[in-house]
């Protein structure tokens, strides 16, 4: 919620509220599987990866679940045995998302057996252009720079989900300020024009942007948004953490715990240099 | 309307029949303040032989019937100097007496002799009282006195941490509070994040709190009811007060408009932290404008010895402006027009209509790609009668009826230019009728044992608002339920019917003449509910009624008490424990979107809760050193559809300690100190960690609510107050008071969470946010004219 995270900066300004990083003590919890994949219609090989999760504090070597026997079909009769290309990574080689279609993930491995469906939606808006805006430092504006402003023709018809993800220069933008989900709630068929993206670090001039749109289902479009409700979620109106929901079922008794997801998506991209 | 007239009628004829059948005399009239004509609410009237003793209501007036005879009576209340007046009674007689303050006879007397109240262990319920110049006497944050925060000082009633709005008694959740003002609903009770509570301490003249046991003429929340009234204004004389602080300044002007018949209140307080950010010279700060303003206004008129009409008016607003791009306002509104019509000398009434408004708007100012305006609200029309017949000296019964109409709007979005990237957005209004009807006894059964009981019976209507469709909701539990089986109402067709009844039970026996022993038993229930998930709750939550999907809140408690009151009540001791069972409680699945979403109770789950406690406060009322010492053992649980086990709920604190202080250190300096410590409250904290696509993901991997304690919190506040010499002649009183929140500066923790290492983007690092992370300090100046 924008407006409660305008509230709590206006605490710490006014009421020196503050926060210090500290060390807390928590037992490490259960070891659960980690599933973590995405299948796009974008040329590069994808793959899955299979690990355990690990303990919150510091930097964490995750084990790698190796030897699993993972299976990818869909529901036009295609399918495929990914290959473990480094411990617990595992390459799709052939697929490719295709729009309406509904994917299966099989996964075989010493954990248990598990399985994964998700299904291509629509690219409900794809950009017609990338444009940026200088900004100065204020309340909204934490840091001083060029912002991205997205335009395009969202699609008539309600219930569309879309994930923009922001590339600076070829590197992905994956801290909390730069999460860019959009539902057609409030929107739906409207020409969205001029409208501002959050970046965490906005950008300098000469910076090459690319912006890719990534269509969503509503279960993957939440999957983000339980990701950055936990990342945004400290201040005085913050809801009790949650952990992320996931489409990874048990398919075996005795199966461990598992978290994480397994996604298909269409994506388009556009690229603008900061001028 | 139609049962009005009848209760009325039966009253009448109840109260005739009573008078005629005994040969009794009654004593009545008002208890008033002779400096300025305020009624004294909860004054004592009392003879010595037989030993008998009323107490005035609300509206300071009082009946006591005795045999005809020659009585010695005094008539006291704490803080007044006690009048004695010899009456020979031979009929009904009516006395209105005027109390003189102590401090006005004995001005610069340090310790005042005054007769002390012993209601405490005398009265079967107990009322937590604060009178408003105790409040006053606090150390106050940023310059201003606030009721709410002084009763946080109190046995069983506290807060999720500093900068949360509201209160919770007996581990009960904030919207389980029902605060009136002058008997209308407050539904937020903070200005400016929560740094000020919204009823302004000049208009008011008391502030009294029910706890869970409260009597059958109260209800509508489970935990407790607030009742605050507004001061009547001086009859006598104009006055004028108020005070200069750092961040806001109040006025209140008050005069007779007849003198001794009528007069006229207004006050009014804002807050300049406007023109303070205007000042600064860091953008950041200048860019942004935040106020609030409040105004209480309130006229009387006696009309006659049987008729008072009063009328009262509270206006508040918050106002926010980010950046000149992001603004939002919010207030309450409310106007109370009451008469107080006396039938006999033992049978007094009152009929108020009472109007209650809150809402909220937001939007986005100057961005006409994304501009839109977002308000919400809910509105309220309430007619209550209500009745207090006197029996005799031995029983008194309250009864009467209340209507109210409420109208929910949970939030209308709309574009405000063509070039708006959003649609219109409604959610479907909601309304809803709800009835009360209680009665209510209060008996002395002998010496040692009192009794109040009564029974108060709430019919609660969901009723369309425009043509409105319903929805059964089904689904996996963790996950958001989807609406089936549709059914549709017309405008004003009532959707569901909820019937419940209220038993309530306190006694009182009498162990000493300085003790006793109490006990209650109560049912409350609750048809209003606040849509919340978030530790403090926002002035951007709605309110939803009981509906089709949604059960009314019920709340059993159980409670006992050992009261004891020691050196001729200076000393007042108090121990009691309760325990609460509550069901229908309302939580959210995770990660629920609250607001805007038109099918909220598929993200709603119910469950039970628990809480229990003890609590123990020794109080010295009065003195040159005075004050009090609280502490509180409690718990406080619930579990719901997707925990199944009890937890604790976020506002839980294991043990809380208050001192509160107060010193007459010279006939003109005061000092007081409050010194404040809580056990954590508990939060949800992450046992582990997976990534996705590099990005820290938290991981809670038993799935438990509130599986950590945050540490504890310490705070002390201190305040000196300085008051201008008193020279003959001078029409004048002012008086500063400097003070220092949190004087050992120290940083308490709101909460503890995990966030994205900003340099390290895959890893995670704890953070502690404190609300004030430093001392505050403040000084006001105060006058009066």
């Amino acid at each position: 919620m924008k407006a409660l995270n305008i509230f709590s900066i206006l605490f710490i300004i006014f009421f020196s509220s503050c926060e210090d990083v500290i060390d807390v003590d928590i037992a490490e919890g259960k070891k659960t599987l980690v599933v973590e994949g995405w299948l796009t219609n974008k040329n590069e090989p994808h793959v899955v990866k299979l690990y355990y999760t690990g303990n919150f504090g510091g930097s964490v070597n995750f084990t790698a679940v190796s030897n699993a026997v993972i299976t990818l079909s869909d529901n036009a009769g295609n399918t495929e045995q990914l290959q473990e290309v480094t411990p617990g990574k595992y390459q799709i080689n052939n697929l490719k998302s295709v729009e309406g279609r509904i994917y299966t993930l099989a996964i075989q491995s010493l954990a248990g057996n598990y399985e994964a469906k998700a299904e291509v939606k629509r690219l409900s808006m794809p950009l017609d252009s990338l444009k940026f805006k200088f900004e100065k430092k204020s309340t909204i504006y934490e840091k001083e720079g060029f912002y991205p402003h997205s335009f395009g023709q969202e699609l008539p018809g309600s219930g569309d989900y879309i994930q923009v993800r922001l590339y600076k220069n070829g590197s992905y933008l994956n801290k909390t300020g730069d999460f860019n989900l959009f539902d057609d709630q409030f929107v739906d068929g409207n020409y969205i024009g001029d409208a501002e993206m959050s970046v965490n670090d906005p950008f300098i001039k000469g910076d090459k942007v690319r912006a890719e749109v990534w269509s969503l289902t509503e279960d993957a479009y939440r999957f983000w948004l339980d990701i950055l409700i936990q990342l945004q979620n400290g201040q005085i109106f913050a809801t009790p953490l949650s952990n992320t929901r996931t489409n990874i079922k048990k398919t075996s008794l005795n199966a461990v715990d598992v978290v994480g997801y397994f996604g298909t998506s269409l994506v388009q991209s556009t690229e603008e240099e900061v001028k | 309307m139609k049962i009005i007239s009848f209760l009325c009628t039966l009253a009448f004829v109840f109260g005739m029949a009573e008078a005629k059948a005994q040969k009794k005399v009654t004593l009545s009239g008002y208890l008033k303040d002779a400096s300025n004509g305020e009624v004294l609410q909860g004054g004592a009237v009392a003879v010595k032989l037989p030993p008998l003793k009323a107490l005035s209501n609300n509206y300071g007036f009082y009946s006591l019937t005795l045999s005809p005879g020659r009585y010695t009576i005094s008539f006291s209340y704490m803080g007044y100097q006690t009048e004695e007046k010899v009456v020979s009674l031979t009929k009904d007689t009516l006395i209105n007496m005027n109390l003189i303050p102590s401090s006005q006879i004995m001005q610069e007397v340090l310790v005042t002799s005054t007769k002390r109240g012993s209601e405490n262990v005398r009265k079967p319920i107990t009322v937590t009282a604060l009178s408003i110049s105790k409040i006053k006497e606090l150390p106050p944050m940023l310059g201003e006195a606030d009721v709410i925060k002084s009763f946080q000082l109190m046995p069983g009633v506290s807060t999720v941490g500093e900068g949360a709005s509201g209160f919770n008694v007996r581990g009960g959740g904030v919207d389980q509070n029902l605060v009136l003002l002058d008997e209308a609903p407050l539904y937020f009770t903070s200005h400016l994040f929560n740094l000020f509570s919204v009823t302004n301490p000049d208009a008011m003249r008391d502030a009294s709190l029910y706890k869970t046991d409260m009597p059958a003429r109260l209800g509508g929340r489970l935990s407790s009811v607030l009742d605050t009234r507004m001061k009547d204004g001086n009859n006598k004389k104009w006055a004028a007060t108020g005070g200069l602080g750092l961040i806001a300044s109040r006025l209140t002007l008050e005069g007779p408009i007849q003198k001794d018949k009528s007069s006229i209140i207004i006050s009014g307080r804002r807050s300049y932290t406007d023109l303070i950010t205007k000042q600064s010279s860091d953008p950041q700060i200048s860019d942004n404008s935040v106020y609030f303003y409040d105004l209480s206004t309130k006229l009387n008129f006696t009309l006659s010895d049987k008729n008072r009409l009063y009328l009262s008016s509270y206006f508040g607003k918050d106002y926010l402006n980010i950046a000149k791009r992001f603004g939002m306002q919010w207030g309450n509104g409310t106007g109370t027009i009451r008469w107080n019509h006396v039938f006999n000398p033992r049978l007094f009434s009152n009929t108020s209509f009472i109007y209650s408004d809150y809402r909220y708007e937001l939007g986005v100012l100057n961005d006409p790609a994304v501009s839109f305006t977002w308000k919400a609200g809910i509105i309220d029309y309430t007619v209550k009668n209500s009745y207090n017949w006197y029996i005799n000296s031995k029983s008194t019964l309250y009864f009467g009826v209340e209507a109210a109409l409420h109208e929910f709007s949970p939030g209308k979005a709309s574009p405000t230019t063509p070039e708006s990237i959003f649609n219109t957005v409604e959610m479907q209004g909601e309304r809803a009728a709800d009835y009360n009807a209680y009665v209510d006894h209060e008996l002395t059964i002998s010496d040692k044992l009192s009794v109040e009981y009564g029974l108060r019976y709430s019919l609660f209507q969901s009723l369309a608002q425009g043509n409105t469709t319903v929805y059964d909701y089904s689904g996996e539990a963790r996950a958001e339920k989807q609406p089936v089986n549709p059914k549709n109402f017309e405008n004003w067709e009532t959707i569901k019917t909820y019937h419940n009844l209220q038993p309530r039970l306190s006694f009182k026996y009498q162990t000493s003449e300085n003790s006793s022993v109490k006990a209650a038993y109560s049912r409350t229930v609750q048809n209003l509910h606040l849509i919340s998930n978030t530790v403090a709750s926002s002035p951007l939550d709605i309110w939803t009624p009981s509906s089709y999907n949604v059960k009314p809140e019920l709340a059993d408690q159980v409670s006992a008490g050992y009261f004891h009151n020691f050196k001729d009540n200076l000393f007042e001791a108090s121990a009691e424990v309760y325990y609460r069972k509550m069901q229908n409680s309302i939580d959210f699945i995770n990660n629920a979107q609250t607001l805007l979403n038109s099918n909220l109770p598929g993200s709603m789950v119910f469950g039970d809760g628990r809480a229990y406690g003890a609590e123990f406060l020794v109080r010295k009322n009065e003195g040159r050193f005075n004050g009090w010492v609280s502490y509180t053992l409690s718990r406080a649980e619930r579990k719901t559809e997707l925990y199944k086990e009890y937890y604790p709920v976020r506002h839980d604190k294991t043990h809380a300690l208050s001192l509160v202080g107060m010193y007459q250190l010279k006939p003109r300096i005061s000092l007081s100190g409050t010194y404040s410590f809580a056990s954590g409250t508990p939060t949800t904290m992450p046992d582990s960690k997976f990534e996705f696509e590099g990005i820290p993901v938290q991981y809670n991997s038993f799935d438990r609510r509130n599986n950590y304690r945050i540490p504890a919190f310490h705070r002390l506040d201190l305040a000196a107050m300085f008051k201008s010499r008193v020279k003959p002649g001078r029409k004048y009183t002012s008086d500063w008071v400097v003070s220092l929140y949190n004087a050992t500066n120290r940083k308490n923790p709101f909460s503890i969470y995990l966030r994205q290492n900003e340099d390290n983007p895959s890893q995670l690092e704890a953070v502690r946010l404190s609300i004030f992370g430093t001392v505050i300090p403040s000084v006001t100046w105060n006058f009066k004219f």
